[in-house]
């Protein structure tokens, strides 16, 4: 009991740190007026997330290693074709640069960013840097939601009298963290952000970290409450 | 948006006592009319309190409201199953779920105000509105398919066969999709929750020959869900003919400053 307690807080936690990573723009950036994944966060990380749960669940039989590192390969593999295709539309489809205000030049490509962002706006696409920051997010969810999935899988498999669709009963659990924790996040973030090379992600990430954490402490309680009795 | 012709709290207070008492009658006879009668009242509830939370600006969308919200009031459901037959007491079962809904929409809503510093006066009550009702919703959906509030059934015919995801997007798209489709300076009260209620009872239409695995007579409960959607859908063509009428006639922007309309 006491794994499982200790399993969720690090899962859900680990998937609250990992949507402050994604560089998400919302409905702005798919009008091309702002950097980042033309989605809110709330549905990029969902999508993230039943992608990694779907792999998981297919991989279940094995040692947790492979279990674990196969939800967060598949979430990053996710992330990585959407915000390539992102860019590709963007590049090729609207025809603008891909350049971001919120940094002045990309630490990794050393590209200068101002005078490709088009005026009356803060940029488009998703630079280099912000594309290597979501697929650590991507990592970070991943792995969080591949973890609450194998915790409470083991545990209804050992301590439960259900011996059939235990795939099914962990698989919405573990679907349900990333719905609640993920819109908590996109509240902490409140609006557009660039990854981890942006300036807003200093100021971000204690309080989303903080909050995480008590939001999955109680949720923790409630899972315990729930699987102890199921 | 016009002045409201049903008051909020009169939609609040008969929502859930109404739905409570519904859900407990589901066990009769014919109690799947019960069943339908609960979740129109639970959904018409969550859309009410939509449309005054959906104003302000959370620093998200407004489909991510409802998402976090029936996501908690799913597990508190499923935390009144469990416990309720873990004490040993399966009647209690709405009650708990219902406490346990309000509580989890209270943390959230806490930290959206002490953490995020996100300054909504009506966010804690609005956030408890919508996590009871998606959750009763999501009850009474789920008594509809299993024949009454008996515990094990209902672990059994909507929980581990995973259908409780289908019954939970049914409550987020029949909540959320009528205050998204009708929001604007000219939104009407009747106009968004008929909306609703036609969306709601098309579900139930779904959700009823789902309940042929159970009840005899799911074929009523079709008739009457389908019956429901038509008139539904009847009387939200008449509302936004209206709408449109009166935007014709007078036009949609108000004249004074403070832009109220």
């Amino acid at each position: 009991m006491i794994a499982l307690f200790i399993s969720i807080i690090v899962g859900a936690t680990l998937i609250g740190i990992g949507v402050h990573f994604i560089p998400v723009g919302g409905a702005p950036a798919a009008l091309s007026t702002t950097a980042g994944i033309p989605t809110g966060a709330p549905m990029i990380t969902i999508g993230m997330g039943i992608t990694g749960i779907l792999v998981t669940s297919s991989v279940i039989g094995q040692s947790q290693l492979i279990v674990l590192l196969s939800g967060a390969t598949s979430s990053m593999i996710m992330m990585a074709v959407t915000m390539l295709f992102s860019n590709i539309v963007h590049v090729y489809g609207v025809g603008v640069p891909i350049s971001s205000q919120s940094f002045e030049k990309d630490p990794i490509t050393g590209f200068s960013q101002e005078n490709y962002v088009s005026p009356g706006t803060t940029g488009h696409g998703i630079p280099t840097v912000s594309f290597i920051s979501g697929l650590f997010g991507a990592l970070l969810g991943g792995l969080g939601g591949s973890l609450a999935y194998y915790s409470i899988f083991n545990h209804i498999l050992i301590h439960s009298s259900i011996t059939d669709n235990i795939g099914t009963i962990a698989a919405v659990f573990a679907v349900l963290l990333f719905f609640i924790i993920a819109v908590i996040s996109s509240y902490n973030i409140g609006g557009t952000i660039q990854g981890f090379y942006d300036k807003k992600f200093k100021t971000k990430i204690v309080p989303g970290a903080i909050s995480c954490f008590l939001v999955s402490v109680v949720l923790s309680i409630f899972y315990v409450i729930i699987l102890g009795g199921i | 948006m016009a002045d409201d012709l049903i008051p909020s709290q009169i939609i609040t207070l008969i929502s859930i006592i109404g739905s409570l008492i519904c859900i407990y009658l589901s066990q009769l006879e014919f109690g799947g009319i019960f069943s339908i009668i609960a979740t129109a009242l639970s959904v018409v509830l969550g859309t009410n309190t939509l449309r005054f939370i959906g104003k302000y600006s959370l620093g998200t969308g407004i489909p991510s409201i409802i998402y976090m919200l029936t996501a908690s009031g799913l597990i508190s459901f499923i935390v009144g199953l469990t416990f309720s037959s873990r004490i040993g007491q399966p009647i209690l079962m709405p009650i708990i779920a219902l406490l346990a809904a309000a509580i989890i929409a209270l943390i959230i809503s806490m930290i959206c105000r002490y953490i995020f510093k996100i300054e909504v006066e009506i966010l804690t009550a609005s956030f408890i509105k919508i996590s009871i009702a998606s959750m009763l919703a999501i009850l009474s959906g789920s008594t509809l398919i299993a024949t009454g509030i008996d515990t094990t059934l209902i672990m059994d015919s909507v929980i581990t066969n995973g259908l409780i995801i289908f019954l939970m997007f049914a409550v987020v798209m029949s909540i959320q999709n009528p205050y998204n489709s009708c929001m604007g300076p000219n939104e009407d009260q009747y106009r968004t929750l008929f909306l609703a209620l036609a969306n709601i009872f098309l579900f139930l239409s779904i959700i009823s020959i789902i309940s042929s695995l159970n009840s005899a007579v799911w074929y009523i409960y079709l008739t009457i869900s389908i019956i429901g959607c038509i008139i539904s859908l009847y009387k939200y063509f008449k509302y936004t003919k209206m709408q449109a009428a009166s935007v014709r006639w007078y036009g949609l922007w108000s004249n004074n400053d403070e832009g109220d309309y």
